[in-house]
């Protein structure tokens, strides 16, 4: 109940069109009986304080004389029309006949049906078997020779691994890289270099423009001296 | 939404369905429990019985399978709740792009005929009105508009459904009321 008054009143901050169901009691009461007993649900408000009903009376309308009349006018029975005219509104509206129960039909007996189907659903593959069935695995038998053997076999093959990364990480030998740098000789190195160089010089000049290039003067003797041109002041 | 009892309920199907004798009698208890919410959760967003039909069975199914490793700290009517979004979610992106390759229509246009095809429909009718409304909305407005206003749920716990904030699922459900008043004022 609590949570219909919230989204009620949510929709009604709002400002929504949607708030406007019916929220009208279907409760009959007897006429005029909140009229007549005013006096008496008063009193039961002070509920273990003794008040005289005729004290409780003449204040009451005492407050009624002096504060509850307001200075504007009103149309001559506007307050007894409000109401029919407000629900006559309301009804006109047609959210406000807009029940919450879906327009949509269901099969017969559906909900009834429902966990049966399901649960056959789920058992389908229990039934055919592809679901229970254990994984099993077969187990090959060796012969008694071979059984005997297996723990020396298995034994070396440890030896080996073990020796294998011995000599691989302890044995402070050369990696395969620096051994083979170590066997190519000074000449192979000296072309190398200078041909690297050459073709360096020349990739320089071809693709860029040499003004432009920022060379020391040093540098550029440096560099005929290296390649054997002869230096004319 | 769940009380208190409800919860415990809960507690006990779920403790009954990890014993292997118990476990077809307390499925079946859930199944009753829970499913003509989760029908009509799944039926105001995808129309035909017979989809509904089709995606509730296989929320049950993902039930069955997973169930058992269900953390009992979690709310089970949430839970619930949350798998049969995430399928209807599914099965509606899978008729978006059946519908994207058969060049058939668009999506809005695809639920609109479903709502015309319906029995008893009637287009002046407000209820009906008020369903083409709901279908106007993207998918997951939808599902707010709807989780909110027919299912009163809080939105603590439609954020625990749907994975999103509670300012967002305020805002979400505020613009959703508002294009529902604009359909319907404009029709």
């Amino acid at each position: 109940m609590k949570r219909v008054n919230e989204v009620t009143e949510e929709l009604e901050s709002m400002g929504s069109i949607l708030a406007g169901m019916s929220h009208t009691m279907p409760f009959s009461l007897p006429a005029g009986y909140f009229e007549q007993n005013s006096v008496d649900l008063a009193g039961r408000i002070f509920v273990g304080q003794p008040v005289a009903a005729g004290d409780l009376r003449d204040t009451i309308s005492t407050l009624e004389l002096h504060s509850r009349a307001m200075p504007h006018a009103v149309p001559e029975g506007y307050f007894q029309q409000l109401a029919s005219s407000a629900l006559a509104a309301a009804i006109a509206d047609p959210v406000f006949t807009a029940p919450k129960t879906l327009p949509y039909g269901v099969p017969a007996g559906y909900f009834d049906s429902l966990p049966q189907q399901v649960l056959n659903t789920v058992r389908q593959p229990l039934q055919s078997g592809v679901a229970s069935k254990p994984i099993t695995t077969k187990r090959i038998p060796l012969p008694p020779a071979f059984t005997q053997v297996r723990w020396a076999v298995a034994a070396v093959l440890l030896v080996c691994i073990t020796l294998g990364g011995y000599i691989s990480f302890f044995s402070g030998g050369q990696t395969g890289t620096e051994s083979e740098l170590a066997s190519v000789t000074k000449e192979e190195l000296q072309d190398y270099l200078q041909h690297s160089y050459v073709m360096d010089v020349n990739r320089i000049v071809y693709t860029n423009d040499i003004n432009q290039l920022e060379v020391d003067t040093k540098d550029i003797e440096q560099y005929l001296n290296e390649t054997g041109w002869d230096i004319v002041d | 939404m769940p009380g208190t009892a409800d919860q415990i309920d809960d507690h006990m199907l779920v403790a009954s369905f990890r014993d292997e004798k118990l476990k077809e009698t307390a499925f079946t208890q859930l199944v009753r429990k829970y499913q003509e919410r989760l029908y009509w959760h799944i039926r105001r967003m995808v129309v035909e019985h017979e989809d509904a039909n089709d995606i509730l069975q296989n929320v049950f199914i993902k039930v069955w399978n997973n169930l058992g490793q269900f953390r009992s700290e979690s709310n089970l009517y949430t839970w619930l709740y949350r798998i049969g979004t995430n399928e209807t979610l599914t099965w509606i992106e899978q008729q978006k792009r059946r519908a994207s390759v058969s060049l058939s229509g668009d999506n809005e246009e695809m639920f609109s005929e479903r709502l015309a095809a319906q029995k008893d429909f009637d287009s002046s009718k407000i209820e009906w009105k008020l369903q083409q409304a709901i279908h106007a909305l993207p998918e997951k407005q939808r599902i707010v508009f709807n989780l909110r206003y027919y299912d009163e749920m809080p939105y603590e716990e439609m954020s625990n459904v749907l994975d999103t904030s509670v300012g967002a699922l305020k805002a979400s459900y505020h613009h959703a009321v508002k294009k529902v008043e604009a359909f319907l004022v404009g029709n």
